[in-house]
């Protein structure tokens, strides 16, 4: 390269005080010369440039999505409320091993034992409410004392990571009930349950602490399905106790959940308020 | 201007009372909230980071009412809180982790709130280590990425718990340099055990213990409380309320001088131990 | 190019490829400044031209790999700040979203030997150019746009960019020859 851009003219360049035919000159010469290039660097832009970089260095910093993370982001999901579904503990693998290993040994009884259907669906509903507790609760979240004083709605984190767990621990229930002995409406019937009790738990989340929350509404689910269990006996003891009425039952649990969280998620902002 | 006004706090835990009757203020600059372990510094600091309502009492923050949702939330929009224990989660690293708070604080916009987080990294040092992981990180260092995370939004009020605990001399100095300029815009509450933060940073001094507050002042006013009352001996003194084994050889002596005793002008730590003295020895009588 | 010793830009994109931050850092420091100052002629303004600078410099380091090899990497960057640009401007214009997919750039041999001739000739004769056929020239020619991407960035038909072209190409070749 034998011809570079005069000084003075790189300079007009530079305040844009030049016309638009020698502008695509330069521009032209600019992407094929270095020498003419460097002669640039020094120019009225420092401050930007150097902000700019700062800004390059802190994405090259920030966390990169993982799959969850990426699938969420596909869909549409906000980037800040996919990180906060991505850092809820109960999202993680060593986590999700833990529920299916659980499923598994459910779906081991069910195929095994007499009456070991029972077993299965009684379980399935404790899944995500195991999920939730261990999302939340000042033992297990690592930053729920900073998650309290921070402004953040208490109701939108909750409802975030509860969808996330419960579509999570479904899908993988799911594929476990295609493991079960009779593929009748049997195996279908754990999904009501799970979204009744998971409402219930929110629900009462606004009155206690999600922990204690999620705790009641196991102890209590599995003191009436047992409870049910005894009471009916013999082959159509999966129905008696899951059956129609009791889905009916939950659809109705879940429902009035539903209102009561919606008309109490200004108590979720009190942190330990109450 | 005032920022915190808290005025007979109590705390009830079951029948024990973490708080008994707290009062203070505190304004612009550094306060430091001094007193031994189960003082109720840590209590009254979650009751000030709105993290706890007190039993009793009346508290305001900022000119706000945190017993109030709204308000309560206008104040955790201009706080920063440094927890005592602060958690990770436990894959995150450092960026990572401090971008999940700025997430908790609203910050919606991705470029700003990476610019942020890169802003307060750089602020504590850290601006190196920003992809680490935090589990790798020495005690010290974490201790900046809590003290980070408490700087997100330039809160106007900072809540730091025992911010230097388990720091060692040097990383104590260079917090304190850090603080110094913090100071400079905003309130900060900081509690601390050790004489050395509260002489070397604060302004202001408020002293603990039991849930009361013993004494609201200047650094200087609180070593003035031992004037007269701090000597060295060559052996200990018997009848001291407080009386320990110098580097030099001699022994430092708190309480009642003897006459003839070889009076010292008395440090904050000096006057600090007085007024536990006093404590301990109301709590024997 | 460069004297002995030091490394090139594609030099340079290898080891961005191989994760080499201070590769960026150099590239960075080599092509931010003129790029920044291209990007603000484009209609870039204020914190847009930063954005879409720290957006392309992002991009370099994800996929430094899709350099073809053909032509200067500053060439290739500018492909890459210029597209994002039209992109992030599209978004506040309410436009169409742009096809994905290879189109032919309607630089020809002859606008090649028009990029080659130098300062005083080419101002001579582009200034003879209405502002229109020069805007159309500077898309197409100097920033490589297709026919339709020149079309969004100046807002007009893309059949318009074609006649302008046509028009332009013939009044240079007058005034050239």
């Amino acid at each position: 390269m034998t011809w570079h851009v005069p000084v003075e003219a790189l300079r007009r360049y530079e305040s844009g005080a030049i016309d638009a035919t020698q502008q695509l000159s330069i521009e032209a010469h600019l992407v094929a010369c270095d020498f003419c290039r460097s002669a640039l660097a020094g120019s009225a832009n420092r401050s930007a440039l150097g902000r700019t970089w700062q800004a390059i260095e802190a994405e090259l910093a920030a966390p990169a999505p993982g799959v969850i993370e990426r699938s969420l982001l596909a869909f549409g999901v906000s980037d800040h409320s996919a990180r906060l579904v991505a850092a809820t503990p109960s999202l993680r693998r060593s986590w999700l091993l833990a529920i299916a290993a659980v499923l598994t040994l459910a779906v081991l009884v069910a195929n095994g034992a007499e009456g070991g259907y029972i077993f299965f669906l009684a379980i399935a509903p404790l899944l995500p409410l195991a999920g939730i507790a261990a999302a939340f609760g000042p033992g297990i979240d690592p930053t729920y004392e900073i998650g309290i004083a921070a402004p953040i709605r208490g109701f939108r984190l909750l409802l975030i990571r509860s969808v996330a767990v419960l579509a999570s621990t479904i899908a993988l229930a799911a594929v476990a009930a295609l493991f079960l002995p009779a593929l009748d409406w049997r195996a279908g019937a754990w999904l009501l349950p799970c979204l009744a009790v998971v409402a219930t738990a929110l629900a009462l989340s606004t009155i206690v602490n999600p922990l204690r929350a999620t705790v009641w509404v196991a102890a209590t689910w599995l003191v009436g399905v047992g409870a049910a269990t005894w009471a009916a006996t013999g082959e159509a003891s999966a129905r008696a106790v899951f059956g129609q009425q009791m889905q009916v039952a939950v659809v109705v649990v879940a429902i009035v959940a539903g209102f009561v969280l919606r008309a109490r998620r200004e108590e979720l902002e009190r942190g330990e308020h109450r | 201007m005032t920022n915190v006004h808290v005025e007979g706090v109590v705390k009830r835990f079951g029948s024990t009372r973490a708080l008994d009757g707290v009062s203070f203020e505190a304004g612009a600059g550094i306060t430091g909230l001094l007193g031994p372990n189960g003082a109720g510094k840590t209590t009254l600091l979650r009751v000030l980071a709105t993290v706890m309502a007190p039993s009793a009492g009346e508290v305001r923050i900022l000119g706000r009412n945190p017993a109030s949702p709204r308000d309560r939330l206008e104040i955790r929009r201009r706080l920063g809180y440094m927890p005592q224990e602060p958690g990770f989660h436990k894959n995150f690293t450092v960026f990572e982790f401090v971008d999940y708070v700025a997430i908790l604080k609203e910050m919606t916009d991705r470029r700003e709130r990476h610019a942020e987080v890169a802003r307060v990294l750089q602020a504590v040092g850290l601006g190196e280590v920003e992809s680490r992981k935090i589990k790798v990180l020495s005690g010290g260092m974490r201790r900046r990425v809590a003290l980070a995370q408490a700087l997100l939004g330039e809160p106007e009020l900072m809540i730091l718990d025992e911010p230097t605990a388990g720091l060692d001399p040097e990383q104590r100095l260079r917090f304190r340099e850090t603080m110094s300029h913090l100071g400079e815009d905003r309130s900060i509450i900081l509690s601390t055990h050790q004489t050395e933060d509260v002489a070397a940073l604060c302004p202001r001094v408020i002293v603990m213990n039991h849930g009361r507050t013993l004494f609201a002042g200047t650094p200087r006013e609180l070593a003035e409380v031992a004037r007269g009352s701090v000597w060295l001996s060559p052996e200990r003194a018997p009848d001291a309320r407080l009386s320990y084994r110098t580097g030099e050889g001699r022994y430092r002596n708190i309480g009642a001088a003897p006459e003839h005793a070889d009076l010292v002008d008395p440090t904050v730590e000096d006057g600090y131990l007085m007024l536990l003295g006093e404590e301990a020895f109301v709590e024997a009588a | 190019m460069g004297p002995a010793g030091t490394i090139t830009d594609e030099g340079l994109l290898v080891a961005i490829g191989e994760g080499d931050r201070d590769a960026l850092r150099e590239l960075y420091d080599r092509h931010a400044a003129w790029l920044l100052l291209r990007l603000r002629r484009r209609g870039a303004d204020g914190t847009l031209a930063e954005e879409v600078l720290q957006d392309t410099f992002l991009a370099v380091w994800r996929k430094p790999q899709s350099y073809s090899g053909t032509g200067p990497v500053a060439a290739w960057i500018w492909g890459i700040g210029i597209r994002r640009l039209i992109d992030r401007l599209r978004r506040t214009w309410a436009l169409q979203p742009l096809a994905r997919g290879r189109e032919e750039t309607v630089v020809s041999a002859e606008d090649e030997v028009l990029l080659g001739v130098e300062f005083g000739d080419l101002a001579g004769a582009l200034a003879s150019l209405s502002p229109e056929l020069r805007a159309v020239i500077q898309a197409t020619v100097l920033d490589g746009l297709t026919t339709r991407e020149a079309a969004r960035l100046l807002r007009i038909p893309a059949g318009t960019v074609k006649t302008r072209m046509m028009r332009a190409r013939a009044q240079l070749r007058e005034e050239l020859t």
